[in-house]
């Protein structure tokens, strides 16, 4: 009876010694826990231009020198790591800041060679993150002084005249439209990508105006406020 | 022993078997009850309303959560919720609710049944708020003058999203100012457009009066609140004038004709027009071309002599449509109230009958009322400039006092008193 029992419970004793070895197979597979864990939670990066610091829109204005600056955080790990900007695939820097000259920035070929677009923090223990981001490269718009009417000019009309108001504005990045608000005696009319309009209302004496432009990432120029007088005719109302 | 044991417990399987019906633990499809649960979006409870499961709505918007459950929403369930983007935020079955946020939202009705399987409905809501559209600022201004119609003409405006979520378009209409004959013009430009300005590139007539209009609308077709309503004036050719003018009167009906004298400095009449029809929409008239200089515009109604003709001086300067808005047909004169007979004292009548006259319009019967005594006479009739008068057969020997009173078109207003003497031969044939 023994016997039997001996011989009915040995496939059983088999699948068990069988696992156990393929339990023990599978561990060795296991990649060993790395020395020490990472110790950076997160990173980010900040445009600082002038006295703007900038992690959200990353936009830096190419006429003045700019940089990206890594932050780590915990903050206190920000010496103990090592900081590579890449541009796609290039390395081009290392370190936690990344200076951007005015020259690169305003010159497309160098801005698109020149201009990480990757960041790769890596600790003692080869442990890294990376962050890709992407630097907005804008230059502000400008508007010429020269308007039409002029500082001092008088005009003949009456509420019922259209004045002509011609300006003239420009954009180093190409493309880019541009939008204008014509300010009559702060009144501000949104007159969209025009540089002349025609507009009445206007009664006999002094007015003034001024035109602000604006690129599609909300940087503006103005005009000065141009001073002018009407002198009243007769005729239509 | 043991094949007595084993044989005990064969027997013992087979009686607990026996004991169970075990046909009643089989799914029979017949005894199950399909639910099936339904969400809309309503505005009131009210059956006829209509239920969506998709709409448009403004933000703070009273709007009613709907659940439907067949066979009955007492099928018996472990739970019935709402979601809102995922989240919590009902338990009732129907309730009404607002929802602040623009933008899309997802609304869901989630019916637990009682063996836990999840049945449920969603409605998509779109929370948007209307477009912004600024109808007080705008380029050209309302009204202005000498635009060259051979120029560009550059339309700009304000408009925007409030919400920073949806595109906006535009709706920009221009059409010329309809003439005296027209009443409505076929449109010169009729488009949308993306940005809040247009320039105009085909060429318009000279001193022409022209009507541009602006609605702002979304891309859920929500509709800004404000239209932009404006007009400008194109200038003339080689010095030309015109004169747009705009009749008012005292009169509560639409004065459709005048006559009109233009004389020069010299007072002398250079253009007269007799019977100058107005346009029906702004009662306006166009008097063109004309050239530069001072002249006199009177204005008066042939038909209606309680008129008062208005007369007008103005200056000319030059390619320009003069916008005359002030002229003012006044009516002062009363209507005036005769019997047929002569004199104010009458013999009692049955019937009797009156002529109401004015020279400012048609004498209208709602306006025309009738005392005998202090008692009012609604039975009267007006026929023309005829006013009847049926008497009741009253017989008294003293005098009575019958009095009408009649408003006229411009709100003058006559009341007067006829006496009515006793008529013996009148009762003689009433007895």
């Amino acid at each position: 009876m023994f016997f039997m029992g001996k011989r009915l419970f040995a496939p059983f004793y088999a699948s068990v010694a069988l696992a156990i070895c393929t339990f023990l197979v599978a561990c060795l597979d296991i990649p060993s826990e790395p020395e020490t864990k990472n110790q950076i939670e997160k990173i980010a990066v900040f445009v600082y231009q002038g006295s703007l610091k900038d992690s959200v829109q990353l936009k830096i204005n190419s006429k003045d020198s700019s940089a990206l600056v890594a932050k780590v955080y915990p903050e206190e790990h920000s010496k103990d790591v090592s900081y590579l900007w890449y541009k796609d695939q290039k390395l081009l820097d290392s370190g936690s800041t990344y200076p951007i000259t005015a020259r690169n920035a305003s010159n497309s070929i160098f801005r698109n060679s020149s201009i990480p677009n990757r960041l790769t923090v890596s600790d003692k223990n080869k442990n890294s993150i990376s962050v890709d981001f992407n630097v907005i490269v804008n230059a502000p718009p400008m508007l010429f002084q020269s308007t039409t009417p002029s500082q001092g000019d008088t005009l003949v009309g009456n509420s019922s005249t259209p004045i002509l108001f011609r300006w003239a504005s420009a954009d180093p990045d190409k493309g880019q439209k541009l939008t204008h608000i014509l300010e009559i005696d702060n009144i501000q009319y949104s007159v969209g990508e025009f540089t002349e309009v025609r507009q009445s209302g206007l009664k006999q004496g002094d007015h003034r105006f001024r035109v602000i432009v604006v690129d599609p990432y909300g940087e503006k120029d103005s005009t000065s406020w141009q001073e002018f007088y009407i002198a009243r005719t007769a005729g239509a109302k | 022993m043991k094949q007595i044991f084993t044989l005990a417990l064969f027997l013992t399987a087979i009686i607990l078997s026996a004991c169970t019906d075990s046909d009643s633990y089989y799914f029979n499809e017949s005894d199950s009850q399909a639910i099936q649960v339904d969400a809309y979006i309503t505005t009131s409870f009210d059956e006829s309303t209509s239920r969506v499961k998709c709409d448009t709505v403004s933000p703070g918007d009273s709007i009613i959560f709907l659940s439907v459950v067949q066979p009955s929403k007492s099928a018996r369930s472990q739970s019935t919720f709402w979601t809102l983007d995922g989240k919590e935020f009902a338990h009732e079955f129907s309730f009404k609710s607002s929802i602040i946020t623009p933008g899309i939202h997802h609304v869901s009705f989630v019916f637990v049944d009682i063996f836990g399987d999840t049945l449920s409905d969603s409605i998509t809501l779109y929370v948007a708020s209307e477009p912004s559209l600024d109808s007080r600022y705008f380029v050209p201004a309302d009204e202005t003058q000498n635009l060259d119609p051979n120029e560009q003409i550059r339309f700009a405006w304000n408009g925007y999203d409030p919400d920073s979520l949806w595109d906006i378009y535009y709706h920009f209409e221009l059409q010329e100012s309809p003439s005296d004959q027209e009443k409505e013009k076929k449109p010169i430009v009729d488009t949308i457009l993306e940005q809040p300005f247009f320039t105009l590139n085909k060429k318009l007539n000279p001193l022409t009066k022209y009507l541009w209009h602006v609605c702002t609308f979304n891309n859920l077709k929500h509709a800004s609140k404000a239209t932009l309503e404006s007009s400008f004036y194109t200038q003339g050719v080689s010095g030309e004038n015109a004169i747009q003018g705009f009749v008012k009167s005292t009169s509560s009906e639409t004065v459709d004709k005048v006559h009109l004298v233009l004389m020069d400095s010299s007072k002398t009449v250079i253009r007269e027009l007799p019977n100058k029809k107005l346009d029906s929409q702004f009662n306006s008239f166009y008097i063109k071309p004309l050239p530069a200089g001072q002249y006199t515009l009177v204005t008066f109604i042939d038909s209606l002599p309680d008129f008062k003709a208005d007369t007008t001086v103005l200056h000319l300067e030059g390619d320009q449509v003069y916008s005359l808005d002030s002229i003012f047909l006044e009516d002062t004169i009363p209507p005036v109230i005769s019997a047929l007979s002569t004199g104010d004292t009458l013999d009692y009548a049955d019937t009797l009958q009156f002529l109401l006259k004015d020279g400012g319009g048609k004498i209208v019967f709602s306006r025309t009322s009738t005392y005998l005594d202090d008692t009012p006479i609604t039975s009267i009739t007006l026929s023309s400039d005829t006013l009847t008068i049926p008497l009741p057969y009253e017989k008294s020997w003293s005098p009575r006092i019958l009095t009408i009173t009649t408003v006229d078109q411009s709100l003058n207003y006559t009341t007067r008193n006829f006496y009515l003497k006793p008529n013996a031969k009148l009762f003689e044939e009433i007895q």
